[in-house]
């Protein structure tokens, strides 16, 4: 029941989406375009091997330059070294076949960045990223930026009751820093009623990282909330409630995070 | 008959050597200046009086040659004017048809400078060993009536190329053998009579091994940081199919190049050493005098002028202890850094490094921070795919504070300091810089 209003109210901000984002939609049509040729690039010999599901995404995407979100279990079947070659195939051939090592993957070529998920391994409804963020706005920031503000927007939807302050105490306040490349593009993104996933398609498209990637545990949840926990693959460090969902975002070409590469 | 005179000012003190088929007799002449003495080769012989050495002229000689040195032996200046009367002992005549009687027995030739880069020039030696029981340098000779004649080649000239006397120009990466022909008098040559006869002589064969190795003139960039990879181009002569060496720390893979051009990736350890590792290209079996690379560590960081900016905020978010929404006021400084390696005057770092960071708050905390937002999710943990530009800058987009202290009554007011330590990771080097947070503003390391 709750999925299935979810779903419906996902439809509905999808829909407000097309209708109001004009510079959004403009976007997705020329990259759809792209993507579409690149998919069905033909591929006289590719060759494969690597240590898990991911890395071969992400091997993938980077080698032909595909937008890729991945919505993935870091589990044992994940986990399994992937040695293969195709000989006169397509891109998008190279990549169903991939998604159909792991059991239960889909492979969902939307219109402007190709998707990978589970629904089995992770439901809908333990899904984060199906989140739905009334207004999402950042103007000429770096990814790093418009990340953080999204992910301020989710934790805002996330967020629970606590003691509330007594009078007497001391407010207290934060410090902080953002460290980014220079190099990196200014982007701008206003998407009003996207969910989580689709905000971090805007990303990619808008920026360098053309790759996002959530990595969802096996079973356990965010305290208080029926979402799957997620955990970056850039570090080991768990990451709390408080600070959950978390993403990663991935350059094409570029050295692999730490929870992917298989290289020594 | 041999007829010595002195052409100098000076008194000077010769040699006659006389070379005979069993041996040869030393026979020492002092001349004043511009005296003059006659060597009667017969009276010689039958005095049968012992040289320095203890050797005579045997009586039953029948040939052989002499030759005019200096006291000392070869090689020496002298100042003479010699008339020639007797070469043939028993005939007291001799032909004119060959000049030099000074013969050679053995001919080799020597290693000078054997190694030479593409481009450049080997050199060798070539040598005879004359009846004077002395090794002489033939390299250069090709004159017949000098007595030798010497004509030299390369085993392989696709590796180098022989310009004669002995030099050889450096083609490509490999190893020769420098050649020589050479045609000498024979030891002893008793001189032909009458008209057009050749002097006697012998062909000989030497040759030495010689190496040319490629050329490393430059690289480009010189620098890298530990724990970074860095796309180098060797630039020279010789390089095409080269491996490349840098040392212990450094893995250097090559990718496709030309003879002049070679690109290569280092992988530079975070343990290499850091300062000059020695860069060398080894192809055809030889390797490149070396040049340097210098392997940085991220020692400082320096904020580079005219990239600063600070921005007020008069309502900003945070979060208190107890994790609920608060509202305050505090401020964003943004600037770019550069990052400097451990050079006098420091260099920039060349390399993309993974950048991230951790903020420790410190005495005095006048505005009661409890919370931090640093650059990866958790705070204070890190790597997050976030790197340096490859030149080594990266941006402070958000150096920022936010607290209710800098709030009263929905206004913004003056406050602070909270002192802060911020240690700036990059790759395996910790750079730390000094924090002092106000309501309206942030000092990093004072400035």
């Amino acid at each position: 029941m709750v999925s299935n209003i979810q779903k419906a109210v996902v439809v509905a901000c999808i829909c407000i989406l097309c209708s109001l984002q004009v510079p959004l939609a403009s976007a997705k049509q020329k990259v759809s375009s792209d993507l579409t040729s690149q998919l069905n690039r033909k591929i006289d010999r590719y060759q494969l091997d690597v240590g898990n599901f991911g890395e071969a995404l992400v091997k993938v995407a980077s080698d032909f330059k595909i937008p890729l979100g991945i919505e993935w279990v870091d589990n044992s079947n994940g986990r399994t070294r992937l040695k293969r070659s195709w000989k006169d195939s397509t891109v998008l051939n190279i990549l169903r076949e991939i998604v159909g090592t792991q059991p239960t993957y889909k492979i969902d070529v939307g219109a402007s960045v190709v998707h990978i998920w589970s629904t089995t391994l992770v439901p809908e409804h333990e899904n984060p990223l199906r989140i739905v963020i009334p207004a999402y706005e950042v103007n000429n920031v770096p990814l790093e930026e418009a990340s953080r503000r999204l992910h301020g927007l989710v934790r805002s939807k996330l967020k629970t009751t606590k003691p509330s302050l007594p009078g007497n105490e001391k407010p207290g306040g934060r410090v902080g820093s953002l460290l980014t490349n220079p190099d990196e593009p200014k982007i701008t993104v206003e998407l009003y009623g996207a969910n989580v996933e689709h905000c971090l398609d805007a990303l990619t498209l808008s920026s360098s990282h053309k790759i996002w990637i959530a990595t969802f545990s096996v079973d356990a949840r965010v305290d208080a909330t029926p979402f799957r926990r997620t955990s970056t693959l850039w570090n080991n460090y768990p990451v709390p409630d408080d600070d959950q969902p978390v993403w990663d975002f991935v350059r094409w070409g570029d050295s692999l995070p730490a929870g992917l590469s298989s290289a020594e | 008959m041999i007829t010595v005179l002195n052409l100098s000012e000076g008194d000077q003190k010769l040699l006659v050597t006389f070379f005979h088929d069993n041996g040869s007799y030393a026979f020492p002449v002092a001349l004043k200046s511009h005296g003059s003495t006659m060597l009667n080769v017969s009276e010689l012989i039958a005095a049968q009086q012992a040289d320095a050495n203890g050797n005579k002229i045997p009586t039953d000689a029948q040939h052989g040659t002499a030759v005019l040195s200096g006291a000392s032996g070869y090689p020496e200046m002298i100042n003479v004017g010699v008339s020639v009367g007797v070469f043939n002992v028993t005939t007291a005549t001799c032909g004119n048809k060959c000049p030099t009687c000074f013969g050679y027995s053995a001919f080799q030739v020597l290693q000078n400078n054997p190694n030479a880069a593409v481009g450049g020039t080997a050199t060798f030696k070539a040598q005879a060993f004359g009846q004077n029981g002395v090794w002489q340098d033939v390299t250069n000779a090709s004159n017949p009536n000098g007595s030798a004649i010497v004509v030299w080649s390369s085993s392989n000239s696709s590796i180098a190329s022989s310009q004669g006397d002995g030099n050889f120009t450096g083609v490509k990466p490999g190893s020769f053998n420098a050649q020589a022909n050479a045609t000498l008098l024979d030891r002893n040559a008793d001189c032909p009579e009458g008209q057009n006869q050749l002097c006697p002589n012998s062909p000989y064969f030497s040759q030495a091994g010689g190496a040319i190795r490629p050329r490393i003139d430059s690289i480009t960039p010189p620098r890298g940081a530990a724990g970074s990879t860095v796309s180098v181009t060797l630039t020279g002569a010789g390089l095409s199919g080269g491996s490349v060496s840098a040392g212990s720390g450094i893995t250097a893979t090559v990718n496709p190049g030309t003879d002049s051009q070679l690109p290569a990736s280092f992988v530079i350890s975070t343990s290499a050493a850091p300062g000059n590792h020695s860069v060398t290209v080894t192809a055809g079996g030889q390797t490149s005098t070396p040049v340097t690379f210098y392997v940085q560590i991220p020692t400082s960081l320096a904020i580079i002028t005219g990239t600063d900016s600070t921005t007020p905020e008069s309502s900003c978010p945070y979060t208190d202890v107890h994790g609920n929404p608060q509202t305050g006021c505090g401020m964003v400084r943004s600037f770019m850094y550069q990052v400097n390696d451990q050079e006098v005057p420091p260099q920039p770092i060349q390399a993309a490094l993974p950048v991230w960071d951790v903020i420790t708050t410190t005495t005095p905390n006048n505005l009661m921070i409890t919370g931090y937002l640093t650059t990866c999710t958790p705070a204070n943990t890190g790597p997050c795919g976030i790197f340096t530009s490859n030149t080594g800058q990266f941006e402070e987009h958000s150096l920022s504070v936010c607290s209710g202290v800098c709030r009263a009554n929905n206004v913004c007011k003056t406050g602070g300091p909270t002192n802060a330590t911020q240690a700036i990771l990059l790759g395996a080097s910790v750079v730390t810089q000094n924090d002092s947070y106000f309501c309206d503003h942030v000092t990093v390391n004072g400035q």
